[in-house]
Order: structure tokens, then sequence, then C-alpha cells
């Protein structure tokens, strides 16, 4: 890496202090020496200030209150914490597959709640029996108490 | 918990935006302050444009409010958010195309402004035509490089490229600008 070219091809690098401890001694020992390569490096300092000195115009005064604004409009019916759809939208697939467990384990209590209150008027003792038939023929059946 | 994570989740950003994922508005809000001044600084220098510098900056927001809930801390909040204002203005300046609208949209009120349009014109010309000269991606890597002061492995990270291929990039756009621009001898 002694040679001008080498050492050229390193020099933004060098400027931009991505070079190693021993790369960048290397570098520093042929600057020492060659008045083309700290030329070159010169150069490389002036870009670079020209960038540095370009300062962006202030940031729009209500810029924050646009994207807040915005950002409002998006949680109506998208923020997050409040809409299901949202939620479905960013949650990762462990959290769905969570969340669909939760969904039918709900779904099964549910049933097993409404099924055991449904037949209340049926007692222990009600037999199904033959009511009737239909012009189509099916029997239609129900349960009958036993007291009655 | 890997110990970079750790400190990483001390980051106050991090934290700000872990909080708007649960959706809490006020630090969002603060994110977007402590945020705004270098997404709008990047997306101008690169755009040359404040109306669409402004449009992409909302539009970054918005894209990180979205993402906030699958936020986590394994990378730095900067890199992270300079990846999608990145993005954004890579994919604004190849996509480009007039949109057609029946209201016109609202904009910041900047022509109000006489010191903050002097300002938009004086804004480093040499730099203007320094940036102009260069390709998208080498405008790009100069921008994150000397006006953000990312690291290569960070500008690599934010443009989705490897550390090797911001060096070739930042190499050959010195070597276009050093082409172009007529140095002193020293």
């Amino acid at each position: 890496m002694s040679d001008c070219r080498a050492i050229q091809n390193c020099l933004g690098r060098y400027f931009d202090g991505e070079l190693s401890p021993v790369e960048r001694r290397l570098v520093e020992d042929h600057l020492k020496q060659c008045n083309r390569c700290r030329a070159d490096l010169q150069e490389i300092r002036e870009i670079a200030g020209v960038f540095q000195e370009g300062i962006a115009p202030p940031v729009p005064s209500d810029l924050t209150q646009r994207i807040m604004g915005k950002a409002r409009s998006l949680a109506n019916g998208a923020l997050p914490g409040y809409s299901l759809l949202w939620c479905w939208k960013n949650w990762s697939f462990s959290m769905r597959f969570a969340a669909l467990g939760v969904a039918a384990a709900a779904c099964y209590i549910g049933i097993v709640i409404g099924s055991a209150s449904l037949p209340s008027s049926r007692r222990a003792g009600d037999e199904m029996q033959w009511i009737g038939t239909t012009s189509r023929g099916p029997i239609v059946t129900a349960y009958v108490g036993s007291a009655r | 918990m890997p110990e970079n994570v750790t400190s990483l989740s001390e980051d106050r950003d991090a934290l700000l935006l872990a909080r708007a994922g649960t959706g809490d508005f006020s630090a969002f809000e603060e994110l977007v302050r402590r945020n705004q001044a270098a997404a709008w600084s990047l997306a101008f220098h690169y755009l040359s444009d404040p109306i669409e510098a402004e449009d992409v900056v909302q539009e970054a927001f918005l894209k990180l409010l979205r993402s906030a809930p699958r936020y986590r801390p394994i990378a730095k909040f900067r890199t992270y958010f300079s990846q999608i204002v990145v993005r954004l203005c890579l994919d604004f300046r190849s996509k480009k195309h007039p949109v057609y609208c029946d209201i016109m949209p609202e904009r910041a009120d900047m022509g109000s402004n006489p010191e903050v349009l002097l300002s938009i014109k004086e804004t480093g010309n040499e730099l203007k035509r320094a940036l102009s000269d260069l390709p998208t991606t080498q405008r790009m890597a100069f921008l994150l490089r000397h006006l953000d002061g990312f690291t290569y492995s960070e500008i690599a990270k934010a443009m989705n490229i490897s550390a090797k291929a911001v060096d070739s990039l930042l190499q050959r756009g010195r070597q276009t600008l050093r082409s172009q621009f007529h140095f002193s001898p020293k």
C-alpha cells in the first residue's frame, strides 16, 4: 500500500475514518512524503466542506401540526391499540395465532354456556315423542315433558 | 436479552416509538419534534424541493407510526428511521409523476416568509450544483455521510446495500465531483 494508486484508493476511507489503525498509519506515512496524495486529500476535504456548508431551510413551522393531523386522521379507525384491523395488520404471525386461539376459546366457552342454558324447559325424564308428519314426509319430533 | 439490545432499548427515541405503538400520541409527537429536522434536511437536500421534501417527511412519519407496533430495538432508531426516509426519497425520485387531484392540498405557507424563501434560494448553490452532478444513489450516500455523519455501516443499513458498495458509491462520487469542481492548486 505504499504506491500512490493504492493510497488514493484509500484516501476517502481515510478521511471518513473507516480505515483500521494499521492502514491509517500506512496512509499517514505516505502522506508525509507525497505532495500529490496530500493535494488529493485536500480536495476530498473541500468536497466534504461543500456538503457541510449546505444548510437546509428551516423546518416549516407547522410541519409537526401537519404530521400530527394526518396521524390523528390515520388513527380514526386505525390507531394502534384502538382498531382491531390495525392490530391485525401490524401483529406478528405468533400474535395473530394467539389471538385466533383466544377467539376460538371464547367461542367454545360461549357454546358450552349457551347449550347448558338452552334446555331449561327440558327436565330429566323428558322423551322424544312422535307428534305428527308433514306433507313432505319427515317426522316432526319434540321433547315432551313427562309431567304433561 | 443481549447487551446491545438492552442498551439500545434505553434510547429515548426507541422508547417513544414503542409507546407510540401502544397508541400514545404524546410520545409520537415528541418523536416527530425530535427527528423532523434531520429528516427534513436529508429530504430537502436530496430532492431540492421544499414541497416534495415535506411530502416525504410526512409520509416517513406516518410509515413510522404504522410500523410502531412491530418495532423492536435491535437497531439504532436513527438507522431504522433513515431507512424509511431514504427509501421514500429514492422511490419519490424514481417514480416521480404528476398527481391529479380535485382539491389543492394544503401546504406549508413558505411563500409568506421572505427570510425562508431567501434561505431556500441561497441554500448552497454550490451544493446543489454538486448534488445535481451525482447519480441518485451516490447523492444519497454523500448526504448520509456528510450531512448526517453516518458511518459506512450505517449508510449500508439505511440504503440496504453492503458497506463495500457504500465505499464504491462514495469513491465514484468523489471522482465525479473532483472532475466537476475546479480546485485551486494548493
